[in-house]
């Protein structure tokens, strides 16, 4: 017990949903998980709107805003459209556009392609853009900063609206700032701080104004649901579960009229709860926040127990006399609850396995509790005096019952027929309809996205490396193809890690791939023969090519935090993979073009078949341990009972009330959800329980009141826990928490009205 | 105000100022005279305008001022072309927030998001085509002179970082009609474009 305590009060616990999912397999799971629990780079993205102001206000905010945040460490990247957003990069790219430049090969720098370039110079000059290019021209004819900015440019979307220098919508009513925390997604603490830093420096730019006014901030991105969705996991997992917990109080409140009572009950509850938690803290090294939720409804779960030892006992035996009589059926219903939840145990869902785990730890406990330890606390005499009340609706059922199994027998029949012939799918196939979020902040998120031109790709390039220095030469090798590729219309765009950071190989070929100093002088020269250039136009561009040649190596260090960050997303490293590649693809319309010109080793990851894919896998998968578990609660129900028609009794119930359940979610509006069909298996888990109370032969009338009242109870108290978490805005926790409600209560209705005590 | 120093752009543009001031006939008559609000009115009538111009710019950087000639198109709100048909072909297309430079079988896009000097002078542009005095007022000094009919209207950057290489515009027109747009940047280069357009006034 105190080390259960121990460990419940050290343990790990977990919110993030990267916990939850499965553990990527491919490639592209690994690129389609990044986006969707938020790992990688982009997690450290967070979105701002500033509106509800006129425009002259908002960009007031938006300055003053970003100034404060970029002193703050917290943040590696405040951009607001001003020039200190991209001046950074602007001077990256200038500084090293030589080490930079793709273009650059012998070939380019002989005399002809020389003057091609000074020729397309001369015209730029004389367009519009001259006086602009005027500045930079000098130092750089061959136009490297131009291709170099080019290729940083394809497809990263077109950007928002520059309006009074800083970001804001067309129609000037809201202004954007884009901001890059220090800290990954993944540290909810130092997000929820730099979030903070967010709102704290809009609260002290607003205190400023002379009029109040109605102002508005609003924050989206992966590290802001991070935080809201742990609060959210947090608030429901704490609120509702106490919420349950009350309600389930109540009702034993009801039924015992005794408070010591109420706690000899929670006694298998808390001896489950703690061992619970312990032991998937052994197993998996940290308790996720979902199994926590989950685990405290088995409260539902393992109260049953106490509830029918307390609710069946018998003065004239004493509790220890009730508990031995019981057992059998005690015993036989925890197996099948335990076969059931370690179904789960085989899941590729962390989260479920460890619900899984939890649940059959749990309910072992609560069952050798409530047989062993508690009977002997029950003081001499008790009686559940609210019993007789309780148990009412039960016995009207059974006096009722061809009426009611008529209605049953219909609503059965109609059940099927509404999910034969329904139409539209049966199955949830969004990925996201699994994310914690509501959907409110998923739409805000699209605004802010498209507001800023944030363009999130679906297509990539993936590969994999030993070493960054092998995943860059790669990227390297494959440009000309996809240049070839844009060319020929194949795509409209790429990116690469390489044209952030290349290669050492291809730094230590572009240093070299200058002419000497007089060749270089000569060629310009001849070429500036027909041209209307001054000869001494260039001279910066001839200082500046003399530094390149013995420019030290750039390292990912000596980028700016920007292009660092972008240089990320599409590099990582990675335990179990390696190096791995995730090139962006834009405008992709000749899939097939494409694929025959990619080297072995170079994947294309479609998002959206990805996500397609790994959605059939989950549920392909919880369909599967639905069926092994529901197989093995009827082996073990059928070698204990050794009686097919008593197992029948007990088992076709449960499927009616399963069929109806379903039948009901759909009614509703909602699709079938992997988080539903774990919700079945807790319904056979749970109802098979009464069912065979419901079987089980009562000597005498009073018993068998005694006997439905602690079925009713049972039920009561779980409808009341699941019921609860139906309200919760986390898909899993709705989810499950709906079906298992009305599924155990229509097994309720089921089992009174078909199955029957067993003859002798 | 901000005037620049005594830099040679200074005396061009105050000499040029003085001359349209003190030039501008009598002819407003009774009236109030025509100012800037009524020639931002007049140029919000217009509603397409087409035209043909003649280019000289001259560079620090170029041995000899480089002379083009084309067509421009104007189409409210915001959509400008200007062809070049010589010395070379060349394209350049004002939308929205997109600059797009055609020249020498390529395609280049500007985005003003990402250019911010480039938005200024867009803007600008934009602004004074449209006849958007609020815009023009908010990223330009604003001179005007003379009369509807011999009109000039200075323009001077109020951004610092547009000053680095716009240091000033005049447009000079009749009514509501363009006749010639002459700009100086910082490094002194000079384009002056001379005009001739139809207009289309909205009804």
């Amino acid at each position: 017990m105190l080390v259960c305590l121990t460990c419940v009060v050290f343990g790990t616990y977990r919110t993030d949903m990267a916990a939850f999912f499965p553990a990527p397999k491919t490639l592209g799971e690994t690129a389609l998980l990044a986006q969707v629990s938020g790992d990688g780079a982009a997690s450290r993205l967070i979105l701002v709107a500033i509106d509800q102001a006129p425009e002259t206000v908002l960009t007031e905010f938006s300055e003053q805003i970003a100034s404060r945040l970029r002193r703050n460490a917290a943040f590696d990247g405040v951009l607001n459209g001003d020039d200190a957003s991209i001046a950074p990069i602007q001077h990256f790219v200038w500084d090293h556009r030589f080490q930079l430049d793709p273009s650059l090969t012998p070939e380019r720098l002989n005399r002809d392609e020389i003057e091609k370039s000074l020729r397309q110079d001369a015209s730029l000059l004389s367009s519009d853009l001259g006086p602009m290019l005027a500045q930079s021209l000098p130092a750089d004819p061959i136009g490297s900063a131009m291709t170099v900015g080019e290729g940083l440019q394809q497809s990263g979307g077109a950007g928002p609206e520059t309006r009074s220098g800083v970001w804001m919508t067309k129609d000037g009513s809201r202004a954007m700032l884009l901001l890059y925390a220090h800290a990954s997604g993944f540290d909810l603490d130092a997000q929820q701080a730099a979030q903070k830093s967010v709102s704290d420096a809009f609260d002290a730019v607003r205190s400023t104004l002379k009029h109040p006014s109605s102002v508005r901030l609003r924050m989206s991105g992966p590290g802001v649901f991070a935080v809201a969705s742990r609060d959210a996991t947090k608030h429901d997992v704490s609120f509702l579960s106490l919420l349950a917990a009350a309600g389930a109080i109540l009702f034993l409140l009801l039924a015992y009229r005794s408070v010591l009572t109420l706690g000899l009950a929670l006694l298998p509850v808390i001896g489950a709860i703690l061992a619970g938690i312990t032991f998937v803290l052994l197993g998996f090294g940290y308790v996720h926040a979902i199994t926590l939720g989950f685990g405290v409804t088995l409260l539902g779960e393992a109260l049953d127990y106490s509830i029918y030892v307390l609710t069946q006992s018998d003065p004239s035996e004493h509790a220890t006399g009730t508990a031995r009589s019981l057992w059998p059926t005690l015993r036989l219903g925890a197996l099948v609850s335990i076969a059931g939840f370690g179904a789960m145990l085989g899941s590729g869902f962390i989260g479920f396995a460890q619900l899984g785990l939890f649940s059959m730890v749990g309910l072992s406990v609560a069952v050798l509790v409530a047989r062993y330890v508690l009977p002997s606390l029950v003081p001499f005499g008790f009686r559940a005096k609210g019993a007789p009340l309780i148990g009412h609706p039960l016995r009207f059922i059974r006096s009722h019952q061809p009426v009611i199994r008529g209605a049953l027998g219909i609503a059965v029949i109609a059940a099927c027929g509404a999910l034969l012939t329904h139409k539209g799918g049966l199955w949830q196939t969004d990925l996201l309809s699994m994310s914690p979020l509501p959907p409110e902040t998923q739409k805000l998120d699209t605004t802010l996205r498209n507001d800023l031109g944030l363009v999130s790709p679906s297509k990539f390039l993936a590969w994999r490396a030993r070493s960054r220095e092998a995943a860059l030469e790669t990227g390297e090798d494959l440009r000309p193809t996809l240049e070839a590729l844009v060319t020929r219309g194949a795509i409209k765009g790429y990116s690469l890690p390489s044209l952030i950071l290349p290669s050492r190989k291809m730094q230590a070929y572009r240093r070299n791939v200058w002419p000497h100093g007089a060749t270089l002088h000569q060629r310009f020269a001849e070429a500036l023969i027909h041209l209307p250039f001054k000869p001494d136009a260039f001279t910066p561009f001839f200082v500046d090519v003399e530094k390149a040649r013995t420019a030290p190596d750039l390292k990912p260090e000596d980028l700016p935090p920007l292009l660092g960050l972008r240089l990320s997303s599409m590099l990582s490293q990675n335990e179990k993979m390696g190096w791995v590649v995730l090139a962006p693809l834009d405008g992709l319309s000749d899939e097939a073009g494409l694929k025959t010109h990619l080297p072995s080793g170079v994947d294309l990851v479609d998002l959206e078949k990805q996500s397609r894919g790994l959605l059939y896998r989950f549920q392909h998968e919880a369909v599967t341990l639905a069926v092994i578990g529901s197989i093995a609660v009827i082996a073990l129900i059928l070698s204990f009972l050794r009686n097919v028609r008593t197992t029948g009794l007990v088992i076709l119930p449960l499927l009616g009330a399963v069929l109806v359940t379903a039948a009901l979610l759909m009614a509703h509006g909602e699709k079938l959800s992997i988080f539903m069909i774990v919700g079945f298996m807790l319904i056979v888990a749970v109802g098979s329980n009464y069912g065979l109370f419901f079987a089980r032969r009562y000597e005498s009338d009073e018993k068998r009141t005694h006997a439905l009242a602690s079925i009713m109870l049972a039920n009561c108290c779980t409808v009341a826990a699941y019921g609860v978490l139906s309200f919760s805005e986390i898909p899993v926790l709705h989810d499950v928490g709906k079906t298992v409600a009305i599924g155990t209560f229509l097994c309720l209705l089921f089992g009174a009205a078909f199955t029957n005590e067993a003859k002798a | 105000m901000r005037f620049p120093k005594l830099t040679p752009a200074f005396i061009v543009c105050t000499s040029l100022a003085w001359s349209l001031s003190c030039s501008g006939p009598a002819s407003a008559g009774m009236r109030a005279q025509y100012g800037l609000n009524d020639l931002m009115q007049d140029l919000a009538q217009v509603k397409m305008a087409d035209g043909q111009f003649e280019e000289i710019r001259q560079s620090k950087l170029l041995a000899s001022p480089v002379k083009s000639s084309g067509t421009l198109h104007y189409s409210a709100p915001d959509f400008m072309q200007k062809t070049v048909q010589a010395p070379e072909k060349q394209d350049f297309i004002l939308k929205g927030n997109e600059a797009t430079l055609v020249m020498q079988g390529k395609t280049r896009h500007f985005s003003t998001g990402q250019a911010p000097q480039l938005a200024g002078l867009v803007n600008g542009m934009r602004a004074t085509l449209a006849g958007d005095g609020s815009t023009l007022d908010r990223l330009y000094e604003t001179r005007f002179s003379g009369t509807r009919n011999e009109w000039q209207l200075l323009l001077i950057p109020r951004d610092a970082k547009l000053r680095q290489f716009l240091s000033w515009i005049t447009v000079s027109g009749s009514d509501a009609i363009i006749e010639k747009i002459v700009s100086v940047s910082a490094s002194g280069d000079l384009s002056t474009m001379t005009v001739k357009e139809n207009v289309t006034l909205a009804r």
